[in-house]
């Protein structure tokens, strides 16, 4: 009888030990000081997606206008991190510009891409080439990478920082661009929207 | 053991209240300017009949020439559009085909109806700012050259092309 005691309370112990584990696993990546995550513009224009300089002339009943990933339009973000985190990168958006902000004055559709390049193997000197990013299919406004690509599996527990020890960095591009259209009978004007770029360590959200 | 769960438990909360700091976001603009539809209205055609004939010479001045032709370009305020329009051309009488008008035509433009304060376009093309109010006014004129014409009828296409730069 008191052997089935110790059997049970053995399986209890397990029990609670894998729970703890899973908890210690994701939470590990996110114990890090917070000027961990960098994200800079790069080039002039690429704060912005600007659909009048891939089209000059945007009038009312115009066809789709597109922002590929390698035109010169095309929003670029660098990402700093640490090499041995993964980031969780989320685009978020209404899906539509309005007219001065304000959609009950006239909309047009909005449809944005993502694509990342993550190729980074802690150098530096990495130039952004839209040639080799990574596309997020249609239709997923997040994805989640490792800062510095590895063979598999879930990312190792990151060295903590001491003394002298700073964590080496990664950078990650992302590049942003898309379609608005096709554009209805719209008034003339000015029509705008906010695109939220979101990065945050992975596994820190809940 | 309760002392420890409940441990693991704070160490959980300080874990997540660390990770918000870790976000990151940047805003991104996107943005499209839609222009107003190009419109051009004729207010009034070009008066040839009724300006005197003066060393073979039929002039109107488009600034000064109340014998001008009129028309107003309506489009996005403040935008600028390139005319194109054919400077020369002979006309030929109709019926007979033996006399010939040689005709030059010039253009000025404003950014209200005040043809006197209209300045004018270089020939052929222009390029044209329309004004804060999204409209453009444009006064044809002309210098007809009649010394190899006969009696008969003239017609003149005038073609004039804009767009937006």
């Amino acid at each position: 009888m008191e052997k089935i005691g110790r059997v049970v309370l053995l399986l209890l112990l397990i029990g609670t030990l894998s729970t703890n584990l899973f908890a210690q696993r994701i939470n590990f990546s996110t114990w890090s000081g917070s000027e961990d995550i960098v994200i800079t513009p790069v080039g002039a224009t690429s704060s912005s997606l600007k659909f009048n300089d891939k089209e000059k002339v945007i009038r009312a009943n115009m066809p789709k206008i597109e922002i590929k990933k390698d035109d010169p339009q095309v929003a670029i973000f660098e990402i700093t991190a640490p090499s041995e985190f993964d980031v969780t990168i989320e685009l978020d958006h209404l899906g539509f510009l309005a007219k001065d902000g304000d959609p009950n004055e006239g909309t047009i559709p909005l449809v944005l891409n993502m694509s990342y390049a993550n190729n980074g193997q802690g150098s530096s000197n990495q130039v952004p080439n839209p040639q080799s990013a990574q596309d997020v299919p249609v239709g997923f406004n997040s994805v989640t990478l490792p800062v510095n690509p590895r063979s598999g599996g879930a990312p190792l527990p990151p060295t903590p920082e001491y003394g002298g020890y700073t964590r080496p960095k990664s950078k990650v591009y992302v590049y942003i661009y898309g379609a608005i259209g096709p554009i209805g009978t719209v008034s003339a004007g000015d029509y705008t929207a906010t695109v939220n770029l979101n990065v945050y360590v992975a596994g820190g959200q809940d | 053991m309760s002392k420890k769960v409940f441990l693991v438990f704070l160490l959980g909360v300080w874990i997540t209240g660390s990770a918000t700091a870790q976000n990151r976001s940047v805003a991104i603009r996107a943005t499209a300017i839609v222009m107003e539809n190009l419109q051009m209205i004729t207010v009034r055609d070009m008066d040839l009949a009724s300006p005197p004939i003066v060393e073979n010479r039929i002039t109107v001045n488009p600034i000064t020439s109340t014998y001008a032709g009129l028309f107003k370009i309506l489009g996005s305020p403040n935008a600028k559009i390139r005319i194109n329009y054919t400077p020369r051309e002979t006309l030929v009488e109709q019926n007979e085909g033996v006399g010939m008008v040689q005709a030059v035509y010039s253009l000025s433009a404003a950014p209200e109806d005040n043809q006197a304060n209209s300045f004018l376009l270089t020939q052929g093309n222009a390029d044209v700012t329309i004004g804060s109010m999204g409209v453009v006014f444009l006064w044809l004129g002309a210098e007809l050259d009649i010394s190899q014409a006969t009696m008969g009828s003239y017609v003149s296409e005038f073609v004039l092309e804009f767009e937006y730069m």
